[in-house]
């Protein structure tokens, strides 16, 4: 409603992308392992969200998690199905309607074996989600200053010099003026103006 | 005296023969229970309980924590979907827009009778507005998606 002729929308074709049709307990049930599988993808799409702050921009990267994502759930469905589908019944069924998975230890357990054993995909540590992740791209930081990733706002660090050592220092005695009388004063600093 | 010949006959109330009962008046001490079972209960409970809720609470932020990282391993999925469809969405609100008010005269499709929302050239709205989405939508089917913010994964 807000939008111009100006601006710049993606039309219909850019757009169409095939569904991840998964249900959201089935998807809590695979996250971790989902993550995992699609890490690349995942992190390109949310840092290129976070930089250019603009879904026009981020068609592209939404594409290849959505892909990667009905990907590794049509492998799922080809080789752990069973420990699957009991996990994510038993996390529909959990009490409060929270989906924990502290209802579903053993299930767990089991779709985990089985996605080591199989899919040769390993669950990360309990913390690992948690952590700042980096991820390095080829996509160009953005340099426009409204955005928050661009160079305006985060200039590159500039290469200083190494600090001058103990053995350079003492070439200088000028500058050793104010440790005339030791640190007993380290504030004061005795200007020596001529000799 | 004179003329005190007969005597009335009355009954006098006495004690009874022997004597009363006696009357306890020392004192009776009340029923007592003692007190170390409470109180070594009490303080048992205290100290058992005190590592057990330290261990639960362990256990209890672990599953959240559990819960908060499946939600963020999932949001680049629902991202992008929601970001198709919200651009499918500002699409077609435009077209239908410029449709409507064809007939107007001097109406610029996105704008209040000339002035802009965005007046940066550069911006777009990275969270969709409830305006942007449902703007041109009939309050029926706007109704349809109250629950969308009650969904969570």
């Amino acid at each position: 409603m807000s939008f111009t002729k100006d601006t710049k929308l993606p039309s219909y074709e850019d757009l169409e992308c095939p569904v991840v049709n998964v249900s959201s307990p089935a998807l809590r049930a695979g996250s971790f392992h989902l993550a995992k599988y699609c890490d690349l993808q995942f992190k390109e799409f949310m840092l290129c969200r976070q930089e250019e702050q603009d879904p026009r921009k981020c068609v592209k990267e939404g594409k290849d998690v959505s892909l990667c994502a009905i990907d590794f759930f049509r492998k799922v469905r080809d080789t752990c199905n069973d420990t699957f589908t009991t996990l994510w019944t038993c996390l529909d069924n959990a009490s409060e309607g929270e989906m924990g998975f502290h209802y579903c230890k053993k299930e767990q357990h089991a779709f985990e074996q089985c996605a080591k054993d199989k899919m040769n995909l390993e669950r990360p540590e309990p913390g690992y989600f948690s952590m700042v992740r980096m991820h390095d791209t080829k996509r160009p930081v953005p340099s426009d200053p409204f955005r928050a990733g661009s160079l305006e706002r985060h200039p590159p660090k500039l290469d200083l010099p190494n600090p001058p050592t103990l053995s350079q220092a003492n070439e200088y005695p000028e500058a050793r003026i104010g440790m005339k009388f030791g640190s007993r004063k380290p504030w004061v600093f005795e200007a020596k103006l001529w000799d | 005296m004179t003329g005190f010949s007969k005597v009335a006959v009355y009954r006098q109330e006495l004690p009874p023969r022997g004597g009363f009962t006696p009357i306890p008046w020392a004192r009776v001490p009340s029923r007592r229970i003692p007190l170390w079972p409470f109180v070594s209960l009490w303080l048992a409970s205290n100290i058992f309980g005190y590592f057990y809720h330290i261990s639960e609470k362990r256990e209890y932020w672990r599953n959240e924590m559990e819960l908060d990282e499946s939600r963020s391993c999932i949001e680049p999925v629902l991202l992008a979907e929601q970001d198709r469809i919200v651009l499918r969405q500002y699409r077609a609100n435009r077209d239908e827009e410029a449709k409507l008010m064809s007939d107007v005269p001097g109406w610029e499709v996105g704008t209040w009778f000339g002035s802009k929302v965005f007046k940066s050239r550069t911006y777009f709205p990275d969270r969709p507005h409830v305006l942007d989405y449902y703007g041109l939508a009939r309050p029926s089917n706007q109704r349809l998606d109250i629950n969308a913010g009650q969904w969570q994964v």
